[in-house]
């Protein structure tokens, strides 16, 4: 387990680093806390001339805002901030119960929000040693021909393992882009191509700053649920983001936002799920359970290693119906002290 | 031999002493602890951030050191196993991983420690689930845990005095 | 005899402070000037033919100092009793792993560029990855010739793919089949898991000017370690120095001699310089030496009324591509189960089988842990089949004190029976009602609470050869009053040290700080059996007595002059001998030596102990008491399982462990707590997953091994049994907490839920696939017409 060689370099703009990126396309790679890079450069699945060390451009560890005005989060604050943060915690929990569900408190202190929001897929067949996928034509994702979890399949199926994603596109939060032609606001969701061999849709040069989430986004009732079969330093077997938008009585659903996660080469929206449950009451124990069937059924799975594709769809079920509801109540209860 | 890449000066603080080094860009941060510091009480168990073997503090904050670039300790203050004991007076959570019998093979140990520093300096009276989940970054294949969680929170209650 | 001061009482480790500090030094932080760095170049290949090979690269390198290959050892073969391994591949290759060459260069990463320039030619040849497809007319073949054929009760029969196998017979089976009421029959497996050891395999080799050998290695067995040294290098023992480091975990797996030792030497002698080599990670999982996966199949004849009468046993262990340990592991665990309760009818046929899979190894238990989920499950199955409590049927037909079991096995301490009556008291078990039979249904939502038990039997001192079988240790007084024990068996965390410690401190009165040991040293330390069964409690604890009881018997010697008093009228106390009734007449213990060393024809206090069991060598097809005695445990685990997701949350294990009367309990707690979570990540998670003789799953992070947030309460107890050969009435401890669990989970789950599930792992899939499909079953039963 070696790592190739490579300089790093220290822009101390973010046009700076935009630029040097988009110069150097399929030889720099950005470097954010390092945790998964250095893990994927450990294993040669990267090996780039130069790492763009983000960590000197001013102000992208910040957390700021208020329900007024939304929530903003720099692209280097870290996991940990992230969930302990009182602000996060207090104006948009999900996130912090998101972010606190990353591998471990060490993981934590040094992946960011940015970084994991940009997270590379994975997959069994990928996710080795050089020596390892040695023996092995390589795979879709490693720039061959073959898929070796679906085969003779035509496109790449590492599956999207962020932990956050999910919550954020449950929020309609958006990224502030940087790129080579100034900076845009794009939605988190818009972020994601689907494709396992190239999941983000971000150009070279292209620098995600800062995380949005919306005003509005900030009433909305949310719960993130992952099930793995550790509770710690385990990828997703499959996760569930919900966001409900309660009405004035309190208790009946206006909009929706139901993500899976750890499923396919993106976060999946269940909109069939959603729908069923806009004017939903809290206590519509069917309503609930039959949205949560259509989120198992909607989205497409693929049986891997970790289990079968029936397995995963279960889970989506149960998950999504417990995640339902725990959204109702007022009081977050699964949002742990610590 | 001729190296085939550049080195990088850094100055950090390394257990409270100024130290400077030369250093490959793409070596971590464990590589320099273990080689040119000679610190070997950091230990390497899986060099892929799923052990906690190799947990250290960079400015009060616990990290794995296979994955921290070393590059980015520049400056830093790092805390590692050996600058725990000040004077030879072991730290209280060295004397409770002791005393609970927290030590077997102790190749978790420095790591598991410093964790569990790391915890208690941010939160002195942790529950024991809390312990648990701040230390479940952490492997050990020889206790079974308790015994570590029970020295983590006797050493919280000497702590607190 | 006085009450126990120090036996018997927790006591911190005596080596434990080194290692909160980062004082320990571990074979991976062994530096020695001009030390060089190996690196293994392992086949990608499961099966293949070496077309060709072409180092010219790889050693034209600058800072590359040394490539060895095969033709660098050929004639060596590696084994313990079938001799069919080498240390590099000489113009095969049988596993993804295979050692093929290796380099030393003057830093890690020139050596990994190196071994990226070594040019390999392959021939694929057709793989088997399943012991069962292995043993099929037709399979490939993956050894062409046959070895040296192993000591009876063994066979090899490469042509079938059988590494090794072995059949026993004892008492009228077929008449017993006969006389039962009820055969119960099941299939049972269990996956390949590995031990774990967070301190990979490593070791640091150098050659002196005189060609004598020195290896600074991670091993629990140094002098195995030496001699294998030596006969791969043709040279005396003499010539070998083992220096045995801290070593970080083992649990069987750092026990064996296994080709990177050989190829750190090889790579020494070859640069002139000493050479470091160890294991990343992901090599730990693809070729280090883990458990074997196993298909066993039980035939079990019982009477009516709970009583045992017959079982017939075929295991089918999956050994990889060479047998390693496999022989004696197959020895050990054909016998060692049956002798768990009183069975008078025994039939086994054993094998382990050629794959193209990693080599299996010895892993805390070294078989038991197989056969005690697969016989131990069967038993519930029994007891609910017939309406009798699982705990009362194990209490009909357990072993007891001055039983002789089916195979010669003299059992003499043995608290089973009261083990298992403490783990039903201690636990809700009197709440526990079969599944089947009470109308229960099983709840789709709400989580589903069981019980299960599992008892355990497990060797001390296996005698497993023909030679001697015991301990030696020294014990010497210093000049300043303290005591240094010098002994060759290691500690690689269970604690030892601290044990021989107490022992000595026990006999000399002193405090255990105030006794020293000796490092692993075979230059200094005698010879060593190695852990082998359970032996360094028992045996090595034995020695030390011995030992300290000698040194003792000289300072009374000594003191008796000098305070001119009788021998049996001085006392040792406090680090003084004194006459008794008269504590001002006393002397230090450092003036007693200092009074005995200075003198004309004076001599050092230094004790002997050799202790030497009375026990015949291990030979299941024989009446043969390989053991001084056996350790005994029963757990119960209590669990719910939640019938949506067929997870299984383990609430609470209850362990109750006979290992004699415990030395250190402190220690021996931490034994069985560590134990019972292994076992348990071995009953819910652990499996090495292979796909066309890849691991899938190399990494911590996806090998299932549990961390602190898996980890459940544990009630660990122990019934103080006083063994009559033991140290102090010890026996030994390690191998109880792991053993019983994976059949006391499965047991648990199901009880409640009602689905029986005879592989391990018990993962939540697995579960709630067999949940479901007992749904339907009963759905159709349940149908009128």
């Amino acid at each position: 387990m070696f790592r190739l060689p490579f300089e790093v370099l220290r822009p101390s703009t973010a046009a700076e680093a935009a630029k040097f990126l988009s110069e150097h396309p399929g030889e720099a790679a950005v470097l954010a806390g390092g945790s998964d890079l250095m893990a994927s450069l450990n294993l040669r699945l990267l090996s780039p001339r130069f790492l763009v060390d983000l960590q000197g451009l001013p102000g992208l560890t910040r957390i700021a805002g208020d329900a007024g005005t939304g929530l903003r989060i720099g692209a280097l604050a870290t996991l940990r901030q992230i969930e302990r943060s009182p602000l996060v915690r207090r104006l948009c929990p999900i996130l912090a119960q998101a972010a606190r569900s990353v591998g471990s408190v060490q993981i934590r202190n040094v992946g960011t929000l940015g970084g994991n929001l940009c997270l590379d897929t994975r997959c069994w067949y990928y996710n080795q040693s050089h020596f390892w996928r040695g023996s092995k034509a390589p795979c879709i994702k490693a720039g061959g021909e073959e898929c070796y979890v679906v085969l003779r399949g035509e496109t790449c199926y590492a599956l999207h393992a962020s932990d956050t994603v999910p919550a954020l596109i449950a929020l309609d939060a958006g990224a502030l882009v940087e790129g080579t032609q100034g900076r845009d606001v794009r939605p988190v969701e818009s972020l994601f191509t689907g494709d396992g061999k190239s999941p983000l849709a971000l150009r070279p040069g292209e620098l995600v700053l800062e995380v949005q989430v919306p005003a509005a986004s900030l009433s909305r009732q949310g719960v993130y649920l992952k099930y793995a079969p550790k509770a710690t330093i385990a990828f997703p077997l499959v996760s569930t983001a919900v966001a409900l938008e309660i009405g004035p009585d309190g208790r009946t659903c206006r909009k929706a936002r139901v993500v899976i996660g750890g499923v396919a080469s993106a976060p999946l929206r269940a909109r069939g799920a959603e729908n069923l449950l806009c004017a939903l009451a809290a206590g519509d124990g069917e309503g609930i359970a039959e949205a949560a069937r259509a989120a198992s059924r909607e989205v497409k799975i693929y049986s891997d290693v970790n289990a079968a594709a029936g397995y995963k769809r279960e889970m989506i079920r149960v998950l999504t119906e417990q995640a339902v509801r725990a959204a109702f109540r007022p009081e977050n209860p699964l949002m742990e002290d610590g | 031999m001729s190296a085939p890449f550049s080195l990088c000066p850094i100055e950090l603080r390394v257990n409270g002493q100024p130290r400077q080094a030369l250093v490959p860009p793409h070596h971590s941060l464990l590589e320099v602890l273990r080689g040119p510091f000679h610190l070997t009480g950091v230990k390497e168990g899986c060099g892929s951030g799923e052990c906690g073997a190799c947990s250290v503090l960079v400015d009060g904050q616990v990290i794995n050191a296979c994955l921290y670039p070393a590059l980015r300790a520049e400056a830093k203050e790092v805390l590692t196993i050996e600058g725990l004991s000040q004077d030879g007076r072991l730290h209280p959570l060295q004397e409770t991983f002791i005393a609970h019998g927290a030590v077997q093979c102790g190749y978790c140990s420095p790591g598991m420690i410093l964790a569990a520093k790391a915890l208690l300096d941010e939160n002195p009276s942790p529950t024991r689930e809390e312990v648990e989940t701040a230390l479940a970054g952490n492997f050990c294949r020889c206790t079974g845990y308790r015994m570590i969680v029970d020295a983590v929170l006797d050493a919280a209650h000497r702590m607190r005095g | 005899m006085d009450a126990l001061t120090i036996v018997g009482k927790p006591a911190p480790r005596v080596d434990a402070r080194e290692k909160v500090t980062g004082g320990a030094v571990y074979s991976t932080d062994v530096q020695i000037p001009g030390m060089l760095h190996g690196l293994l170049l392992r086949s990608p290949l499961p099966h293949a033919r070496i077309a060709r090979l072409d180092t010219s690269e790889a050693e034209g390198l600058p800072g590359v100092r040394a490539v060895v290959t095969g033709r660098d050892c050929s004639g060596v073969r590696l084994g313990s009793l079938v001799k069919d391994a080498y240390v590099l591949a000489q113009d095969r290759v049988r596993f993804a792993g295979d050692e093929v060459a290796a380099v030393a260069a003057e830093d890690p990463e020139t050596a990994a560029r190196a071994l990226d320039l070594i040019r390999i030619e392959w021939e694929e040849l057709p793989p088997v990855f399943s012991a069962e497809e292995a043993l099929q007319e037709g399979a490939p073949r993956i050894h062409e010739e046959r070895v040296l054929p192993p000591e009876p009760p063994l066979t090899h029969d490469p042509s079938r793919n059988v590494g090794v196998r072995i059949y026993i017979r004892k008492g009228d089976v077929e008449g017993a089949f006969a006389r039962a009421d009820r055969v119960f029959e099941g299939r049972f497996e269990t996956p390949i898991v590995h031990q774990g050891y967070l301190e990979p395999n490593c070791v640091v080799a150098s050659w002196d000017s005189h060609g004598r050998l020195t290896a600074y290695a991670s091993s629990m067995y140094t002098s195995g370690l030496r001699q294998d040294y030596a006969d791969v290098f043709g040279i005396p023992v003499s010539q070998v120095r083992v220096i045995g480091t801290t070593v970080g975990g083992a649990f069987g797996g750092k026990i064996s001699f296994q080709p990177l030792h050989a190829a750190a030497a090889l790579l020494a002698r070859k640069a002139g310089a000493p050479v470091r080599l160890a294991n990343s990670r992901e090599e730990e999982f693809t070729a280090g030496r883990p458990r074997a996966s196993s298909v066993i199949e039980v035939q079990t004849a019982v009477r009516d009324d709970g009583k045992l009468l017959g079982r017939k046993v075929r295991f089918i262990g999956d050994c990889g591509a060479y047998t390693h340990t496999a022989a004696p592991m197959l020895i050990v665990l054909s016998g060692r189960s049956d002798n768990l309760y009183r069975i008078g009818a025994i039939e086994t046929d054993a094998m382990m089988v050629y794959t193209n899979k990693t080599p299996i190894g010895a892993y805390r238990g070294y078989g038991n842990p197989q056969m005690t989920f697969a016989l131990e499950s069967q038993l519930e199955e029994i007891a609910d089949a017939l309406g009798m409590d699982p705990a009362e049927l194990r209490l009909r037909n357990a072993s007891q004190p001055g039983d002789t079991g089916v195979h010669g096995w003299k059992i003499t301490s043995c608290g089973l029976s009261e083990a298992i009556e403490t783990v039903a008291a201690r636990s809700a078990w009197s709440r526990r009602t079969p599944w089947a039979g009470t109308g229960r249904t099983a709840s789709r939502e709400e989580p589903l609470r069981g019980f299960g038990m599992a008892c355990m039997i497990h060797e001390c001192d296996d005698r497993h050869a023909k030679g001697f079988a015991g301990s030696v240790a020294s014990v010497a007084l210093r000049e300043d009053g303290r005591a240094h024990i010098v002994t060759g068996e290691g500690d690689y965390g269970q604690g030892s040290r601290t044990v021989y410690a107490q022992i000595a401190a026990e006999v000399l009165a002193l405090n255990p700080e105030d006794v020293d040991q000796c490092a692993i040293d075979t230059d200094f330390t005698p010879y060593t059996l190695g852990p082998w069964g359970s032996r360094l409690t028992l045996s090595g604890g034995n020695a030390v007595r011995l030992a300290a009881e000698d040194a003792r018997a000289q300072v009374l010697e000594e003191a008796s002059r000098l305070l001119e008093a009788a021998e049996e009228d001085l006392i040792l106390r406090e680090g003084h001998a004194a006459v008794k009734g008269a504590p001002e007449k006393r002397l230090p213990l450092g003036e007693v030596v200092r009074s005995r060393m200075h003198k004309r024809n004076g001599s050092p206090i230094v004790g002997r102990g050799v202790e030497e069991p009375d026990t015949t060598p291990l030979d299941p097809t024989r009446q043969t008491n390989p053991c001084s005695t056996y350790s005994f445990a029963a757990q119960v685990a209590e669990v719910e399982v939640n019938p949506q997701t067929g997870q299984v949350k383990v609430l609470h294990i209850h362990a109750a462990n006979d290992a004699g009367t415990p030395i250190n309990p402190l220690a021996l707690t931490g034994q069985i707590e560590g134990g019972v979570l292994q076992g348990l990540g071995q009953a819910l998670f652990e499996e090495i997953r292979y796909e066309e003789g890849k691991i899938l799953n190399p990494s911590f992070l996806y090998s299932g091994m549990p961390l602190g947030t898996e980890a459940p309460p544990i009630d660990c107890t122990f019934i103080e049994t006083k063994d009559p050969y033991g140290p102090f009435g010890a026996k030994g401890g390690g191998e109880l907490g792991l053993t019983p669990i994976p059949a006391a989970v499965a047991n648990a789950v199901q009880n409640a839920c009602g689905v029986r599930i005879r592989s391990l792992p018990l993962t939540a899939e697995k579960v709630l696939r067999a949940l479901r499909t007992r749904r339907r079953g009963q759905g159709s039963a349940g149908r009128p017409g």
